[in-house]
């Protein structure tokens, strides 16, 4: 697998990592980048008054080792998929992807990518011992909290490693979600029960709109059937739904487009949710990306959250939930608000 | 604006003819035009630090405007000699701390680590230990005006470059007017490849202050109108049009503040409908 090597011209590396293999394998990647050595990836990814919409063109990579806490708690607007025990880690931080509405803007004020070199098994051990700490109750983590690591796949080889450790922690159920449509990664996995492979579906308009940089839809769905054919748990995440002129017969358009594509009973479940965002970050995205129609929607704030008006925000979920519970049991369809 | 910072007269001598740069009716010793104030700092980060501090303070710096602090430095590791570098890490030798510039990649421009410390550098009696093989370069300044001018711009807005003069081997540096004209070069040639970097997007506010007096809005109810007619243009929904509607269903003007609150969450309802 090759990446595209037009971001990265200069990486910077904490120096406990820098003769790391997996560092060196990276670096492998790009023979002409300018290699900066620093004490740690804070003094980089966290500096003051970097912009975004600048850095964006010309990414930066930054390799690190976490160290400490890999695993955290989940935040109570993110789906739990019904696990009393949710938490997320992150392998890496920030996305090649540039989705208007992502709260890692709003989070960081960065462009740049953490990668952190770090093998799965420490990631897993880590929730193993969660599972231990509640008398081996099932653990959920989500890998892709602040990244999409299907993208970074062909320089770390993350995702294989965790599909073939995964069986080891019986437990833990694994789940990464992405937007990028690569069969390819998909095929490279090893099949187990308990890595969700999650794929983020939204009406092309809206990809064309607010998701740039991401696979169109019928990419994605075909790497649906992908992860379909190769025998893994697949989720379609309706989330963030985001209202848009001429939405509602853009996501009607894209449930039909996706009913002709992918057999829905094959899929293990679907998750709906619309566009929520910490108050605090939504601020600072406002005024970072002055010119995003997503940012500057009137949102209401809701203990701490910018949400759709109820109405709104009703007519988004509960509307879609109907429509797609015509073809798949209820059961299956896991709504933010009834999580909550 | 370019704003540039030498510490010495000579490095700037060929930047002040070119651009035919005038003395500037200030304290500090200040060259300038309609779009550059260069400033000759004196040696040593104390100077370098307090002249760009105040000349970016005193002219209302804005992040459409660029730093870049040029000069002579000693190589210490992997330099060649009368080559000039862009720096992509600074180190404050007197804190301990690192500085990193956000650069625009730029083919064949060499790039290079800088250590700036309070003391000429002596070859023979300063002990550095190195972790990269990247070139690394010593100066008196580089760190202190990146660090001030980090104060008001971003980090893509500052730039060093050092052009290496000497292996820090002899007390006395003897100043090739060479130097002037490459560092004058490289000035002029990196400024323009900062500019073409567009500044942040400015917020474009609605004008909504006849709509506002129809809702009788209060503050916090005009800030959500502006934003929802801001959101309605960024998504190209005709917001005049509902309005329009709105004063032809005697709608609008409201009849208070309250029966205004409601028409306005209506109408944000309705741009999105």
């Amino acid at each position: 697998m090759t990446f595209r090597t037009e971001h990265f011209s200069h990486i910077y590396i904490e120096e406990e990592i820098r003769n790391k293999p997996m560092t060196a394998q990276i670096l492998d990647h790009f023979p002409r980048a300018e290699i900066i050595l620093i004490r740690q990836y804070h003094d980089v990814f966290s500096r003051s008054k970097q912009d975004y919409s600048v850095q964006k063109h010309s990414r930066n990579l930054i390799l690190a080792r976490q160290h400490g806490t890999l695993l955290y708690e989940g935040a109570p607007v993110c789906h739990s998929f019904g696990h009393e025990h949710f938490y997320y880690t992150s392998p890496a931080l920030n996305c090649l992807a540039d989705c208007e509405y992502c709260w890692l803007k709003g989070m960081y004020s960065t462009a740049n990518t953490v990668i952190f070199i770090n093998d799965p098994d420490e990631y897993l051990n880590a929730a193993v011992r969660i599972s231990e700490r509640f008398n081996e109750a099932p653990v959920f983590v989500s890998f892709s909290y602040e990244t999409d690591l299907f993208p970074l796949e062909p320089l770390t080889g993350f995702l294989k490693h965790l599909s073939l450790v995964l069986p080891f922690g019986e437990t833990v159920t694994a789940e990464v979600r992405t937007k990028c449509a690569s069969p390819e990664i998909i095929r490279s996995l090893s099949r187990c029960d308990n890595l969700v492979l999650a794929f983020t579906v939204s009406p092309q308009e809206m990809i064309d709109r607010y998701e740039h940089g991401t696979s169109p839809l019928a990419q994605r769905l075909n790497a649906v059937n992908t992860a379909l054919e190769c025998g893994f748990p697949v989720r379609l995440c309706f989330d963030p739904m985001i209202l848009f002129p001429g939405w509602r017969d853009a996501y009607a358009g894209m449930l039909e487009k996706i009913r002709e594509t992918v057999d829905l009973f094959a899929v293990t479940d679907f998750s709906i949710g619309s566009y929520r965002q910490s108050d605090q970050y939504q601020k600072r995205m406002r005024s970072r990306f002055p010119d995003s129609a997503v940012i500057q929607y009137p949102y209401e704030v809701h203990n701490g959250y910018c949400m759709y008006p109820d109405r709104l925000r009703d007519e988004l979920e509960n509307g879609f939930r109907d429509m797609l519970a015509q073809y798949v049991d209820p059961k299956r369809i896991f709504l933010l608000k009834e999580e909550q | 604006m370019r704003y540039i910072f030498t510490a010495l007269r000579n490095e700037a001598a060929d930047l002040i003819r070119e651009l035919h740069l005038k003395p500037a009716d200030t304290s500090l010793q200040c060259y300038e035009n309609e779009n550059t104030v260069l400033t000759v700092t004196g040696t040593g980060p104390l100077s370098a630090a307090s002249a760009c501090a105040a000349v970016l303070f005193s002219h209302h710096v804005t992040d459409r405007d660029i730093v870049i602090n040029a000069g002579i430095a000693a190589a210490i590791q992997n330099g060649r000699e009368n080559e000039l570098y862009v720096i992509h890490k600074i180190h404050d030798a007197s804190s301990d701390r690192d500085y990193y510039p956000d650069l625009i990649p730029a083919p064949g421009v060499p790039e290079a680590e800088l250590i700036t410390g309070a003391k000429p550098y002596r070859a023979s009696n300063t002990a550095l230990s190195f972790k990269s093989d990247a070139a690394v370069l010593y100066d008196m300044e580089g760190a202190a005006v990146f660090h001030a001018a980090s104060m008001f711009l971003p980090p893509h807005r500052i730039r060093l470059l050092k052009l290496v003069s000497d292996f820090g081997e002899t007390g006395q540096i003897q100043f090739d007017p060479a130097w002037s004209s490459m560092i004058k070069n490289a000035v002029l040639q990196e400024a323009e490849r900062m500019e073409t970097v567009p500044p942040h997007p400015e917020k474009q506010v609605p004008d909504c202050a006849a709509l506002a007096q129809e809702l009788h809005a209060t503050v916090a109810m005009k800030r959500r109108l502006e934003q929802a007619l801001r959101y309605a243009e960024l998504a190209g929904i005709d917001w005049n049009e509902i309005v329009r509607q709105y004063r032809e269903d005697g709608l609008l003007p409201s009849a208070d503040k309250e029966a205004g609150k409601q028409i306005l969450e209506r109408l944000i309802y309705d741009i999105q409908d």
